[in-house]
């Protein structure tokens, strides 16, 4: 049976009962994979502080974990009291789980065939140091096995500290036997062991310097947004979509996009979308659609970003909105694309597109907006109403309470001035050509 | 005294809680204390006819529209990480406040972006959901997500439903291998 991470089962489904074997098998970069046994209590704590069981310490106290040749052998009738889970870990040597090939992990009957097993390799992993692999445990009276599969970016340190124990211990056997480890003088238990002789050093780090347990080294998702807003879309209009996507302080990326109209005498390259649009009326030129917006910062500063007059806006500073194409003919498959780049510190964006030149309204090109996020998330609009004046305002994006609401307006005006009245940015209008 | 719930099993809420008015279902976890992006496991609701449908977007409750159309059904705010004691994520609902062409109520949880940050239920400590009475607290039902979740990332966990003059709550514990989007799709909503 072929297992998957997160997975959980009974042994008894597996066929298994009283003593198992957990093997390992593991290849990559890593000069060695050390296999690693934690004897943990219900509440997945070590029972002791150097409950451990490894090639450097092959039995646990009670017996009943014993290694041997990438091996543990488990009796589970043999755990002494309030033993109640048991947690099997990967520790790459002078590496992480990203330099591993191939890495298998078996579950049998005392020397039998796999009866179940969890296959991995490095593309599974970030820059994790150690992983915990499988857990058995006992769950409402029974033992049940799971794929845990996570980690720590600070290797054994990390696993150590996660099973409530302090410092990191040798994981290879000392060249000559070794004294029994010495509390440390201080704070926790030391769990080092004092290095054999011409030993290589372990790859986890110097038990010297442990690691505090009140600041745990793993740091925050990239993903996570500092802000903690969201896009809502409003849903107005029956082509509006609700946002499922948390967003935050990621950019907006807003697209325009449409077809081209053909000219009124058709080329041989014309192809599917002239003979599409064949018959539209109008001007015999391509349709150049421009998009814009008008914008008012939280901080009340106010303008118009857009390719007329050259105002293209600046996305490394105020107001954080850039507009970075002006496709004349709708032949590129970009479109037009406005970032804003810092939703988190707008009051309110109005996005419109407006007819320059070459169609006679906006659904004979089929005009159509599109808001995306850096999650994938997507809220598509199109502007599907044959109304006869150039300017649309399509959509109005407000920060309000923490959120991002993106409202479907999709109003028509016969210009700048009238959508600006409209909605009361309140600037002041002049003609502009490109 | 909570029932233990199995698959397609059926509790009549009346007469586990006679004269119940308003249930809650609650949603909690551990933090994650390996590495990587939190657990952000969400609770939501569909609110859905006798077609299984949602009347409208506002029937589905989740973490970006907090209440349903005619305010029956509220959630009480989004948890990302299942940090605090107890329930990490609450909705109640006011059944008496339910519209008569609303048929039933159907309760999911789902692990937010679990399939692009490779998360699944079993991976999750301490995961489950239950059902409340919301007069009192008392738990009604519940389901451990951790351990009998599996490896999907959004499962109908069930649903309260009429029959009769009564509500009866029916444990599903459906997996949805295809994730949020598949599962808010089949519910009707336009997302």
């Amino acid at each position: 049976m072929q297992l998957a991470t997160g997975q959980r089962t009974a042994l008894a489904t597996l066929n298994l009962s009283d003593q198992l074997d957990i093997a390992f098998d593991v290849s990559g970069s890593a000069s060695a994979y050390a296999p690693l046994c934690f004897v943990l209590n219900a509440d997945s704590r070590l029972v002791q502080p150097d409950a451990m069981v490894s090639p450097a310490q092959t039995h646990s106290n009670d017996g009943a974990v014993t290694y041997q040749a990438e091996r543990f052998r488990v009796e589970l009738a043999r755990l002494a009291p309030g033993v109640e889970r048991l947690a099997f870990a990967v520790v790459p040597e002078n590496g992480d789980l990203r330099g591993v090939r191939r890495g298998e992990v078996s579950v049998s009957g005392p020397g039998g065939p796999a009866a179940a097993n969890w296959s991995f390799s490095g593309t599974d992993f970030g820059n994790e140091r150690a992983i915990i692999a499988l857990e058995l445990y006992r769950h409402q009276g029974d033992w049940r096995l799971m794929v845990n599969g996570q980690g720590f970016a600070d290797g054994l340190a990390g696993l150590v500290r996660h099973f409530g124990g302090n410092g990191v211990p040798d994981l290879q056997p000392a060249a000559a036997p070794t004294p029994a480890a010495q509390p440390a003088p201080s704070g926790g238990l030391n769990l080092s062991r004092p290095r054999g002789n011409g030993m290589p050093a372990s790859s986890a780090p110097s038990s010297t310097n442990p690691p505090s347990t009140s600041s745990p080294a793993s740091t925050p998702s990239p993903s996570r947004p500092l802000s903690l807003t969201k896009i809502t879309l409003d849903k107005q209009g029956q082509s509006a979509r609700i946002s499922l996507q948390k967003a935050g302080t990621q950019r907006v990326h807003v697209n325009l996009n449409w077809d081209a109209k053909p000219s009124t005498a058709p080329t041989p390259s014309g192809g599917f979308l002239s003979k599409l649009l064949g018959n539209v009326s109008g001007v015999g030129k391509a349709a150049d659609l421009d998009l814009g917006c008008m914008y008012e910062l939280a901080s009340g500063e106010k303008g118009v970003i857009q390719a007329l007059g050259g105002n293209f806006g600046n996305a490394g500073g105020p107001p954080f909105i850039k507009l970075d194409q002006d496709d004349r003919s709708g032949a590129s498959a970009g479109g037009e694309n406005l970032f804003i780049e810092r939703p988190d510190l707008i009051r309110k964006v109005l996005i419109f597109a407006f007819i320059y030149e070459g169609a006679g309204n906006f659904s004979e090109v089929g005009g159509r907006l599109s808001f995306n996020d850096p999650q994938g998330n997507e809220v598509k609009m199109q502007l599907s109403n044959p109304a006869a004046l150039p300017f649309c305002a399509v959509a109005l994006v407000q920060a309000q309470g923490g959120e991002l609401v993106i409202t479907k307006e999709e109003r028509y005006f016969s210009g700048h001035r009238d959508c600006d009245e409209a909605f009361g940015f309140g600037f002041s209008w002049k003609a502009g050509r490109k | 005294m909570p029932v233990s719930l199995t698959k397609g099993g059926n509790v009549s809420l009346s007469k586990e809680a006679p004269g119940l008015k308003k249930i809650n279902v609650g949603l909690g976890w551990d933090t994650r204390r390996t590495d990587g992006a939190d657990f952000d496991l969400d609770a939501m609701v569909f609110l859905v006819n006798d077609a299984g449908k949602v009347r409208n977007d506002q029937d589905f409750v989740f973490f970006n529209n907090k209440s349903s159309s005619d305010g029956s059904v509220t959630h009480q705010g989004d948890n990302r990480t299942g940090a605090g004691e107890g329930d990490d994520e609450v909705i109640n609902m006011d059944l008496e406040k339910v519209p008569a062409d609303v048929q039933k109520i159907v309760v999911a949880v789902v692990i937010y972006e679990g399939q692009t940050r490779g998360q699944n239920f079993g991976m999750v400590e301490k995961a489950y959901a239950r059902v409340l009475n919301g007069d009192g607290g008392a738990e009604i039902a519940r389901y451990d997500l951790t351990e009998d979740g599996g490896t999907v990332t959004a499962m109908i966990f069930g649903e309260i439903y009429r029959n009769g003059g009564e509500w009866k709550f029916k444990a599903i514990g459906q997996g949805f291998n295809d994730g949020f989007q598949a599962l808010v799709k089949s519910y009707g909503v336009n997302a």
